[in-house]
């Protein structure tokens, strides 16, 4: 957040609630709408199904009913008619009997209410595409029927009795009649036809309603229960949602609030409208001190006044100001420098609304990089101090071994001259005192070139390489037999693995320590040296144990210092760099080294050559 | 130097007592007759090239080592070398470096300018005369000259 801002960016108003830390673990809202909006919908379509199954199963139901009733009406007339053609030929057949005027009213009531039944008929069948064309055929076999009951009706007055029953024993009338019923019943099967059909269509119907609006009912009412089971959910969703943005939210106020830079908000006037703690901190205010009262300009040193307004107004038209350098002055009056790269928001009409800035403290930052300098300098000094230095320790190494062995070598030589060519001339006391002339300018030249071995370790360059130690240590036994200088020493040697290390720094460890042993068993009956290594936790101790003399442990770390002896030059011969040039050579390797002993006892010198290693 | 065409060894040493050492020790085996002894470098390139005092002197055909110490006075051992290896007169005289200190950091460019030996004085007496002995015996008596 602290690097450098794009100059300028567009918000629209209002900003789009930020979608940073919103944990995974919440749903997204849309979808929970989606699924609560299908449930509904689903619903409420089934409901509308089961409405317009009822709507248009009730009006079937009604047709059904209705066409019944006209069946029943149609069944219901024909009946009529028939009872009323009967009364009528009731009538005929009593007034052909009696040849009685009064039955011949019931003949001709009869007749005219079988007109009728049959006008009604006709009339109420008409739309009756199955039925209307029996009715219609029932007329011609009435209006027959019906003028044979009138002829033998005639024929009764006017010739008598037995005339009209010769015409009805032609059996016409009843053939007639016949034919009437047979009309009729047809009439009647089709009607009841229908019937059975319409009662048979308001039950399939009934049945029908009942299972889709059942159904209907019931759908509904699972996807009504999903919806709220959904939007149950939701609402737990949502409230772990505004937990989590919550959560968010005071992150950021935390990161905003203690970010290590400042951070300030300001509106198109330069009035600062929030600003961080870190940034009050900075200018030693209260944050009520400044929001909404003051501008930033206001906060600014009096010469960087002009120009942040002018860089200020450069922004929000929309120009690239890239990142600033401002002096503030703090509410007890003293100065800091910042460094600032500040930002626009603008609205949908692309007019800033807000310009939110961050600062960098140039004061820490410059303190730490002038420290870092100062540091850096330093540092650059010793390493010259130290390369001077050494330059020095060579030249004086050069020096001593030079002009000190060149003394040296004249003191020995004109010594030994003195005791070649005069030695006649002098008694056995002068020729001691040149014995030790002698044998002290030899060990100066030891102690010389012991000194000059040392120094040359710590500044030759160290090169490793796998070492064989096993012929390493032949070698030196193999040198130290050829001189003469092992003093009859029994040396065991054991298994010693290889390492890397600088081989000829290696040889002078082994060197310096088989001396060392063979030096201090001199003494001892059946001197033995021990050469030996052990291997643990992945690293060597290699061990040169011998039965001498042994040392007292509160001495153990003096035998490594230069010049350190515990023993006097009369007893043991050494320059006291031996164990010294050792303790360097394990020292450049990373190495230790120590010493096991008790007087009389013997020592144990052991040494490992990585950090790991050691007791 | 009349006899300076019979020199066979060149001693340039500026310790008096070395110089005497080494003179000793090469008399010991009679190997000092013929020897001339410059003091400082100088003195060495003006016998070596007849310049100076040594300027009637014709020829060094006899001349079978120069015995060079490094550390002189006026003009020091790598000087005289240089010379020596930069002229046709002297470029193949044999050149032994005796110098006191093996930490010298003119060991190797010695070797680069075509020393033939380079010696470290011994502090011991015994060994010193060893060594000088058998420099000047191997100098001039087993060492084929060039010419």
């Amino acid at each position: 957040m602290c690097t450098s801002h794009p100059n300028a960016i567009h918000i629209a108003v209002p900003p789009k609630r930020p979608s940073y830390a919103q944990p995974s673990a919440v749903p997204k809202l849309g979808g929970l709408y989606g699924r609560t909006t299908a449930a509904f919908v689903l619903a409420v379509i089934l409901l509308l199904a089961v409405g317009v199954t009822t709507f248009w199963g009730f009006g079937r139901i009604k047709a059904a009913r209705e066409d019944r009733e006209h069946t029943v009406a149609v069944r219901d007339r024909l009946t009529r008619l028939l009872v009323h053609l009967q009364d009528a030929e009731t009538g005929q057949r009593g007034f052909l009997l009696t040849g009685r005027d009064p039955y011949l009213k019931p003949f001709e009531a009869g007749g005219q209410q079988v007109r009728g039944d049959l006008d009604t008929l006709v009339q109420i069948t008409a739309p009756d595409s199955d039925i209307s064309p029996a009715v219609r055929a029932l007329t011609p076999a009435i209006e027959a029927k019906l003028s044979e009951l009138t002829e033998t009706v005639n024929l009764r007055r006017t010739n008598g009795l037995s005339a009209a029953l010769a015409v009805v024993q032609t059996d016409r009338g009843r053939a007639l009649m016949d034919s009437v019923r047979q009309v009729i019943r047809v009439v009647a099967r089709t009607a009841a036809d229908r019937y059975t059909r319409a009662g048979a269509s308001v039950g399939r119907t009934t049945v029908l309603v009942q299972a889709v609006s059942g159904t209907g009912v019931l759908l509904a009412i699972g996807f009504l229960v999903i919806a709220a089971v959904v939007l149950r959910h939701d609402a737990s969703s949502r409230l772990a949602m505004e937990t989590a943005l919550e959560e968010a939210s005071g992150e950021m106020r935390d990161l905003y609030e203690r970010a290590p830079c400042g951070y300030h908000s300001l509106d198109p006037e330069g009035v600062i409208v929030r600003m961080n703690q870190t940034e009050c901190r900075w200018l030693g205010y209260q944050p009520d001190e400044l929001i909404g009262k003051k501008t930033v300009f206001d906060l600014l040193a009096p010469e960087d006044r002009r120009s942040a307004r002018a860089r200020f107004e450069r922004l929000l038209a929309g120009e690239d100001i890239g990142t600033g350098e401002v002096h503030f002055v703090k509410k007890d009056g003293t100065r800091f420098a910042v460094l600032v790269s500040s930002a626009v928001a603008r609205d949908a009409r692309g007019l800033p609304y807000r310009v939110r800035a961050t600062m960098l403290d140039q004061t820490e930052f410059r303190g730490a990089r002038d420290m870092v300098n100062r540091l850096n300098a330093s540092l650059q000094r010793h390493v010259a101090e130290l390369e001077d230095v050494n330059q020095e320790l060579e030249r004086f190494s050069y020096t001593v071994s030079h002009d000190l062995r060149a003394p040296l070598r004249a003191i020995a030589g004109f010594a030994n001259l003195l005791k070649e060519g005069h030695a006649s001339q002098l008694d056995p006391e002068g020729l001691r005192l040149l014995g030790v002339i002698h044998a002290n300018t030899e060990r100066m030249g030891r102690l010389i070139d012991d000194l000059l071995a040392l120094s040359r370790l710590s500044r030759v360059p160290l090169t490793r390489a796998p070492v064989d130690m096993t012929s390493v240590v032949a070698a030196v036994l193999a040198d130290r037999k050829a001189a003469g200088s092992d003093g009859g020493v029994k040396i065991a040697v054991g298994s010693l693995p290889s390492v890397e290390a600088d081989p000829a720094l290696i040889k002078q460890v082994w060197e310096r320590l088989i001396d060392n042993a063979v030096k201090f068993t001199a003494r001892v009956k059946d001197p033995l040296v021990e050469i030996g290594a052990k291997t643990g936790n992945g690293s060597t101790v290699y061990s040169v144990r011998d039965n001498g003399e042994g040392l007292d442990m509160q001495y153990a770390e003096k035998v490594f210092e230069v010049f350190e002896r515990l023993h006097p030059q009369s007893e043991y011969e050494g320059t006291g760099v031996g164990l010294a040039v050792v303790r360097r050579v394990v020292h450049r390797h990373g190495g230790r080294v120590w010493v096991e002993s008790a007087p009389g006892q013997g020592a144990t010198f052991f040494f490992t050559l990585d950090a790991k290693g050691g007791a | 130097m009349s006899d300076a065409d019979q020199v066979e060894i060149l001693l340039v040493e500026d310790s008096a007592e070395d110089a005497e050492l080494t003179l000793r020790a090469l008399k010991k085996h009679n190997l000092a007759n013929r020897i001339h002894h410059a003091k400082d470098g100088v003195e060495a390139l003006d016998f070596l090239f007849a310049r100076g005092p040594h300027a009637d002197q014709t020829t060094l055909r006899m001349l079978r080592v120069v015995l060079l110490d490094l550390k002189l006075p006026r003009v020091d051992g790598i000087e005289v070398l240089t010379r020596m290896r930069a002229d046709p007169r002297t470029k193949l005289v044999p050149v032994v470096v005796l110098t006191s200190s093996r930490e010298d950091p003119d060991i190797s460019r010695c070797y680069a300018l075509g020393v033939n030996s380079y010696i470290v004085k011994p502090v011991a007496f015994e060994e010193f005369i060893k060594v000088v002995s058998s420099l000047g015996l191997y100098w001039l008596l087993l060492n084929q000259p060039p010419t």
